[in-house]
């Protein structure tokens, strides 16, 4: 396996565990990690650094293998969000998302920070419900660094 | 505190929001008056904002209907606009309306807070020096073209004005593409296009190391055997073994040397970033990522020559004059990249425009330059285009005055003239790529179309203006309203498709007997044909080079031969690269040199020609032309050659 990817898939009865990292792009080979006739997969995608549009394409023909599972895709970082927003398909109708990271900018202190919003906490059915305030290590005060209307459009789906 | 929000347009409404929020207030936002008033009533709403402009009903009706229930002490109303933004109006408004205020659009955050009772304010520590800023309504894909126009865009501001647009035109994409290389970006462009078509470029410090395109006309394979690299048999085996790696597997095998490889692989980058270059809207985004640089590549001195080529030949000329309207009464000056050195301005595109960088920003605007007419349109426009994507050229303005009241006539003019005769799905797409939006339901460039014109002239002062800016108004209002009729839409829609097929049909036969009156040397004929042809399908495979050979045909025949000549050679710089690998191409080349008496040069093309594709009977027809003609002259090659120099030199 190439040292930019690493997949660890965990069966637990009709239940599968993905952890996925590094970089997804033409050199994945997704047809090693059998996900058929699961009925729950949990996909953790806190790990991944990046994905083009060859790695686009693998992913939707991979997940689309599991139509009858229930999918959720935990940890989604944000270029797995903008994906999500931009591409028909790469979040399956049977899929949905658990948690996602939100970035964060303090204009004075120059800082970024990745805030996760979690289902239930700071978002549900009806809507977001953003932290109160978030600060930085140095107490500025930083504000959400995505255009919401974008960034948070496929909680509308 | 609770505010109610009454606002269509999501920006201006998620932006009100947030800043209510810091303050503390919780808000609730819908478009409905039932919902507005129950709203009200049951969660003791004690502020509203209302847009005074609402796809479905007039903000003033709403702010009526509300102070029919609770009066000012109860709920404190702000009406807001960005276009009706006149002293009288706003005045006229509050009091048929009772309403507590105005709040002009764009507006700041501390205007907002304003409105805020001060007891109902959270305390939240801002911090000192917290900048005020203004709540951006201007379209992102306006904001990035105005980019090269800030002092000193850092890098967090260009990614910042990428990251902001959602949807683009394919023939945004050259601009986007300068971007990245100049700002040395590093990681994957993923594209969308309407078709849902996924395709890529990665790059890698602003060099394009690979362009991820699904096209079977640039297939590896298929380059490989037409530049007679590998043989078709050979192609099969790999091809059904090693799909991924084909190119790999060759080389392992010895059936392909490695810079054979790498001359094709070159030549598939380039004909695939051409072709995403697209007139169609397209969705991407931008993943950062670190990306290492391969071979081949396109560094920024070849991505130069691409992005001519693009301009040149692929961005029409329709677009571009849509795409600039919303900056003609700007004025334009030297960008962060000129260089009056550059070799950019040897390039074909800026051939025959003698002192163009000079005389635009010397003019008092786009539109000033574009009357002064002393450019052909269209080679102004893309000559234009290339100096605004290298950031050679900015646009002077700030952001506030481009959508202050300006000169309103040229502009309506300007306007009408390019909406003329077009339907409602047409005349909208028009408005859209003017005012720099690109939504499905047109709401948004409905508003920010209304806000471009400003308010009408005064009738008295300037009754042509007055009549004009009506005029305008009617034919945009009635066409958004149809457009926001279902039924009607889809069946224009379908209107258009059966028209644009039947057109389509139509040009296409009328094509194939354009290029029968060219293999037949019947010039005008073809000429007549062939310019109907491109007007109504410009997409006809290889149209332009046809069009040309038919000009060039009909160059003897033109009242002004150097004129004609210089057209001719302006729009030969506007055939796009993956059209200049065949033998058309190559044979009209050599056309134009014999048109020039260049007899030398004129027959070593025509032989190219030739080994491009053997059975191409006008280049055979042309080479025996010239060798009977060095026949008639009692020469051989060498004596041509020497007369030619002959020539020449005196």
């Amino acid at each position: 396996m190439s040292a930019k990817f690493d997949l660890k898939l965990q069966k637990d009865g009709d239940k599968v565990n993905v952890t996925l990292s590094g970089v997804i792009d033409e050199d994945i080979d997704f047809t090693k990690y059998p996900i058929e006739g699961a009925k729950q997969i949990q996909l953790n995608l806190g790990g991944i650094k990046s994905i083009n549009s060859c790695g686009i394409r693998e992913w939707i023909k991979w997940i689309n293998k599991a139509k009858d599972a229930s999918i959720v895709y935990d940890q989604c970082p944000k270029i797995i969000v903008d994906q999500i927003n931009m591409v028909e398909g790469f979040l399956p109708s049977n899929g949905r998302v658990a948690s996602f990271y939100v970035p964060y900018y303090s204009e004075e202190s120059g800082n970024e920070k990745n805030i996760l919003f979690t289902w239930g906490k700071e978002f549900t059915d009806k809507g977001l419900m953003t932290p109160a305030a978030v600060k930085d290590e140095d107490g500025s005060e930083m504000e959400m660094d995505v255009i919401e209307a974008k960034y948070f459009k496929f909680l509308k789906k | 505190m609770k505010a109610l929000i009454i606002e269509d347009d999501e920006s201006v409404r998620s932006a009100l929001e947030r800043i209510l929020k810091k303050e503390g207030v919780e808000t609730y936002c819908t478009l409905d008056m039932e919902e507005a008033i129950s709203l009200s009533a049951s969660h003791k709403i004690e502020l509203a904002f209302i847009d005074c402009l609402l796809p479905s009903s007039s903000g003033n009706d709403f702010a009526k209907s509300l102070r029919e229930r609770f009066d000012e002490n109860e709920l404190k109303i702000v009406l807001m606009s960005g276009i009706f933004t006149d002293r009288q109006f706003m005045k006229d408004t509050v009091n048929e309306t009772r309403a507590n205020g105005f709040l002009k659009k764009p507006f700041t955050i501390e205007q907002v807070k304003e409105l805020i009772p001060a007891s109902s304010r959270e305390s939240s520590s801002h911090g000192e020096g917290r900048r005020e800023s203004v709540v951006e309504t201007i379209p992102p894909r306006k904001a990035l073209y105005q980019l090269f126009s800030r002092i000193k865009p850092s890098y967090r501001d260009k990614k910042k004005s990428i990251e902001a647009l959602e949807e683009i035109h394919g023939f945004d994409l050259p601009f986007l593409y300068s971007l990245l290389v100049d700002s040395k970006s590093s990681g994957h462009l993923n594209i969308v296009n309407q078709q849902g078509q996924i395709s890529g470029i990665s790059i890698s410090n602003g060099v394009i190391v690979a362009v991820d395109v699904p096209d079977k006309e640039s297939f590896l394979g298929k380059l490989l055997i037409e530049g007679g690299f590998i043989h078709p048999d050979d192609l099969d085996t790999y091809v059904l073994n090693f799909p991924k790696r084909m190119g790999q597997s060759l080389i392992q095998n010895n059936l392909l040397s490695p810079h054979a490889f790498e001359i094709v692989l070159a030549e598939q980058m380039n004909i695939r970033l051409s072709k995403t270059v697209e007139d169609m809207g397209l969705k991407f985004n931008f993943v950062e990522a670190e990306v290492d640089l391969s071979y081949p590549n396109i560094d920024s001195t070849r991505f130069e020559t691409f992005l001519h080529d693009w301009i040149a030949g692929k961005i029409s000329k329709s677009w571009l004059r849509a795409h600039y309207m919303q900056w003609l009464d700007t004025p334009i000056g030297l960008g962060p990249g000129y260089d009056p050195k550059s070799q950019v301005l040897k390039m074909p595109l800026f051939l025959h425009l003698e002192n163009i960088v000079q005389n635009t920003v010397k003019a008092k605007s786009l539109g000033d330059i574009l009357d002064q007419k002393l450019y052909p349109e269209e080679a102004f426009y893309k000559a234009l285009h290339y100096l605004f994507c290298k950031g050679m050229l900015v646009f002077k303005n700030n952001v506030e005055q481009d959508l202050a009241a300006a000169p309103v006539n040229t502009k309506l003019v300007k306007i009408m003239d390019q909406i003329k005769g077009k339907n409602s799905l047409e005349l909208m797409s028009t408005l859209a790529l003017l005012v720099g939006t690109n939504d499905q339901d047109h709401k948004t460039t409905y508003k920010v179309f209304m806000s471009f014109i400003g308010q009408e002239p005064n009738a008295e002062v300037d009754p042509a203006g007055h009549a004009l800016h009506q005029n305008l108004r009617r034919i945009v209002n009635e066409a958004y309203k149809i457009l926001q009729n279902t039924g009607a839409k889809t069946k224009l829609r379908e209107e258009m498709a059966k028209n644009e097929i039947e057109g389509k049909l139509k040009a296409s036969q009328e094509f194939d007997i354009g290029k029968d009156f060219l293999s037949k040397a019947m010039y005008p004929k073809a000429l007549e044909v062939l310019s109907r042809v491109f007007k109504v399908d410009p997409s006809l495979h290889n149209i332009r080079i046809y069009l040309l050979w038919a000009k060039i045909g009909n160059l003897d025949r033109a009242a002004n031969r150097q004129g004609f000549l210089r057209e001719i050679e302006i729009e030969f710089a506007q055939i796009p690269l993956e059209q200049r690998y065949d033998a058309l191409y190559i044979y009209v080349q050599g056309f134009l040199l014999k048109a020039k008496g260049d007899f030398v040069s004129a027959k070593k093309t025509f032989e190219k020609a030739l080994t491009a594709d053997s059975s191409f009977v006008p280049a055979r027809r042309e080479l025996a032309l010239i060798d009977s003609r060095i026949k008639a002259e009692g020469g051989d090659l060498k004596n041509m050659v020497s007369s030619f120099f002959k020539r020449r030199s005196s």
